[in-house]
């Protein structure tokens, strides 16, 4: 392919040279005419084949897509604030007085009132033209979404939503039902990335993650280690919310599902249906005694998982202990037997990175713990020798892993 | 004493902006406590630039804020109108989103809302003003009135003063061919690609001693690798895309260069125009947007729609017209006088004077 493109070399045409010529000043346009002049004689001389122009110029659309020159959005927004600007606002005001020389009060008072209308008026059509041609270029910015880029776009949006509300004489722009229209399909086409099942979750959970007995059993050692008030994020029906008030520890919790959330509520637990991150970004700083997210933190995106370390540290006392437990990516059983299980999870988190993170993130000390060994009648006998022990520790490393940080 | 504070997005060395705010502290201290405030900063400016609560802290109500505009930023408006004194808006152009569109979706998106926040301070903001009447006219058309048009700060002797590196002075002297130089992040408006077919034009048919130079940072990688693809093809090994470099090879570049070309298509100013003046190089360029006014008739300015034959035509007669490069070399020359520091160091007090 690359032969195939390559043009000709052609030697170098002797035919048109440069003569030493003396440039007076101010004669650069009369170089430029010169130029185009000798561009033309070459042309037909058969230099620069057009063929080759055409060549070439499909290189540059191939690579640089985004070369047409940018809408011009003004001139149509310009001609409406300027019908808006040559309207004449004509108001009226009473004049008639009864009371002697009234009436030339009110008329001064109404001359000085509509100049204030009309320098108004003039104020609020300038306003509404740099609006109108700022939003149009946000939203024309907005409409060709990439893909990789969902949660760049998402925050954009919700922030522009914002914006656009707060501007109160947008809804008397000609063109803000048009944005706000275009708004609210993009906002329909990230909503439709949700992702909502028809089954419940506690199903899924009771199928995949074990009873609440089996659950409470494996967690009991983890609840002796902390001290109140703790915060459950993700806490599902609180079945470690039970264990921590056996033990007289007091904790809440919060659950993003609203049917888990509900069942803990019945249960006569404090917890709450909602977002993890908002609920911890509620509550007061240096106040927890521990936080503590089972299974939760491979649903989290890569910021804000990041998010919620920092967010951990400034919401501990000195002390306080951050407890997550997730699957270990350095475990091959995990995938074929529970990672991809949950279609709700995003990313696997590496244990090496959440320490790194938690340091960063001002913990003082950060602690992994293994932990859910593969079942021994899957990991190779230890007659194998050195190759099965190797083996195993790449295919049958510990399913799960708890980070136990302290701030 | 009443203190002129400023105010960026982000600073780095070598960035035009931050570059300028530099520049214009000197000026500023002459008046009274002069700082500079960003939210981010290179390690390397560490104790030069303050966080935006230390520029609160080390402010005295009544201070003016100069809020350098080059990019949206969150928060940023709230800042400035919560600012206790006189604020100053200096528009250093933002680059319109449509050509970030397919290539940088985030950074169209803060384009635009950069344009927005400017309608947002409209009412906050005392004065603006813009290095170019480019910008200028930018802004009016955003509904600021009296925007005053205020060269930048320019040190363009220091650049000229720098030691080169020698390995890149040497690279570029090993073959005696003309260099064509281009300076310019890697982006789409720049439009690298015009010149890559301009050179391939001049090196098929006139000269394949030349050589091109296009240093800059690639902000999008993908776009840069394209080029790199395009130069592949056309089979042009004597074209370099150098990439980020220091400002050492920076210098290395201008007094290797035969001639500084361009084939932007979108300016606020155009520094490298300057500093190519600065080391008596020619410039070729395109009469696009600010190109011209910073020019200031000191270059071979092509029409705005110059194609890429018409562009290889310049370039061989800058390389082969002596007295055409020489022309061009003493206008530089003259039109750097009237950029001199001190002059735009005066217009800036002088139209600070009027609002403070």
């Amino acid at each position: 392919m690359r032969a195939a493109r390559r043009p000709l070399r052609l030697a170098r045409p002797g035919g048109v040279r440069y003569a030493r010529s003396s440039v007076p000043e101010d004669s650069r346009d009369i170089v430029v005419a010169r130029l185009k002049e000798r561009l033309e004689e070459r042309k037909q001389s058969g230099l620069y084949p057009q063929e080759m122009l055409e060549q070439l110029d499909a290189y540059g659309r191939e690579i640089a897509p985004a070369l047409a020159p940018p809408p011009d959005y003004v001139a149509p927004l310009r001609s409406m604030s300027d019908g808006v600007a040559s309207q004449h606002f004509d108001a009226h005001y009473e004049t008639a007085s009864r009371v002697p020389g009234g009436s030339r009060f009110h008329d001064t008072i109404a001359k000085l009132q509509s100049r204030l209308a009309d320098r108004l008026v003039a104020q609020l059509s300038a306003f509404a033209t740099s609006v109108a041609v700022t939003l149009d270029g946000v939203v024309t910015a907005l409409e060709h979404p990439a893909a990789h880029e969902h949660h760049d776009v998402e925050n954009h949006l919700a922030a522009l939503r914002t914006r656009v509300s707060a501007v109160d004489n947008a809804a008397r722009l000609g063109t803000s039902t048009d944005i706000i229209a275009r708004l609210e399909r993009l906002e329909a086409a990230e909503r439709a990335r949700d992702f909502r099942p028809f089954f419940s979750n506690s199903a899924f959970e009771d199928a995949f993650r074990g009873s609440q007995d089996e659950l409470q059993a494996h967690y009991a050692p983890l609840a002796e280690r902390l001290e109140g008030p703790v915060l459950d994020i993700g806490c599902g029906q609180g079945f470690f919310l039970h264990l921590l008030h056996e033990r007289g520890v007091e904790a809440s919790g919060v659950e993003l599902d609203a049917e888990l959330a509900s069942i803990a509520v019945a249960e006569g637990l404090n917890v709450k249906h909602g977002d993890g991150l908002a609920a911890l970004e509620a509550v007061e700083d240096g106040s927890l005694g521990a936080i503590v997210l089972l299974q939760v933190i491979e649903h989290l995106s890569a910021q804000q998982l990041c998010d919620l370390v920092l967010l951990a540290s400034t919401k501990l006392r000195p002390g306080g202990v951050l407890a997550a437990e997730t699957v270990n990516p350095q475990s091959l059983y995990v995938y074929t037997h529970a990672f991809f299980l949950d279609p709700t999870h995003t990313t696997p988190v590496h244990p090496l990175y959440l320490h790194f993170l938690c340091v960063q993130g001002g913990f003082t000390n950060a602690d992994i713990e293994f932990a859910s060994p593969v079942p021994e009648e899957e990991v190779l006998p230890a007659e194998g020798g050195e190759l099965a022990a190797r083996a195993n520790a790449l295919l049958f490393a510990p399913q799960d892993y708890l980070l136990f940080a302290r701030r | 004493m009443t203190g002129i504070h400023q105010l960026l997005v982000s600073a780095s060395r070598g960035d035009a902006v931050t570059d300028a705010a530099f520049a214009a502290r000197q000026v500023l201290e002459l008046v009274g406590p002069s700082k500079i405030g960003a939210r981010y900063w290179d390690r390397a400016l560490d104790g030069e630039v303050l966080g935006l609560d230390e520029l609160c802290a080390v402010a005295d109500a009544g201070d003016a804020l100069i809020y350098h505009a080059s990019i949206g930023e969150p928060g940023f408006v709230e800042f400035v109108q919560s600012w206790d004194g006189p604020v100053i808006l200096q528009y250093h152009n933002m680059t319109p989103a449509a050509f970030f569109q397919e290539v940088d979706q985030t950074f169209a998106v803060r384009l635009t809302e950069g344009r927005l926040e400017l309608a947002q301070l409209l009412g906050r903001v005392d004065a603006s003003i813009a290095p170019s009447s480019f910008n200028a006219e930018e802004l009016a058309r955003l509904g600021y009135q009296d925007v005053r048009v205020v060269p930048l700060i320019l040190d363009v002797q220091g650049l000229v003063d720098t030691e080169p590196t020698p390995s890149t002075m040497h690279h570029l002297a090993v073959s005696e061919g003309p260099v064509l130089f281009f300076l310019g992040q890697t982006l789409p408006h720049k439009r690298p690609d015009l010149l890559i077919r301009a050179y391939h034009l001049l090196v098929t048919y006139h000269r394949p001693d030349a050589r091109l130079v296009m240093a800059g940072p690639p902000r999008v990688p993908a776009y840069a690798e394209h080029l790199g693809r395009m130069i592949f093809e056309l089979n042009l090994p004597g074209c370099w895309l150098a990439g980020q470099v220091t400002r050492s090879d920076v210098v290395a570049f201008y007094r290797s260069a035969t001639a500084f070309v361009t084939a932007s298509e979108h300016e606020g100013v155009c520094l490298p125009l300057i500093e190519a003046m600065g080391f008596g190089v020619p410039v070729i360029a395109r009469a696009c947007t600010a190109i011209p006014e910073t020019l200031g008739g000191a270059g071979l300015l092509l029409p705005d729609d110059a194609g890429p034959a018409l562009m290889c035509e310049a370039m061989l007669a800058v390389i082969e017209d002596h007295d055409l490069h020489q022309d061009l070399v003493r206008a530089g020359r003259e039109r750097l006088a009237q950029l001199r520091p001190e002059v735009a160091g005066a217009g800036l007090l002088a139209a600070l004077a009027d609002v403070l």
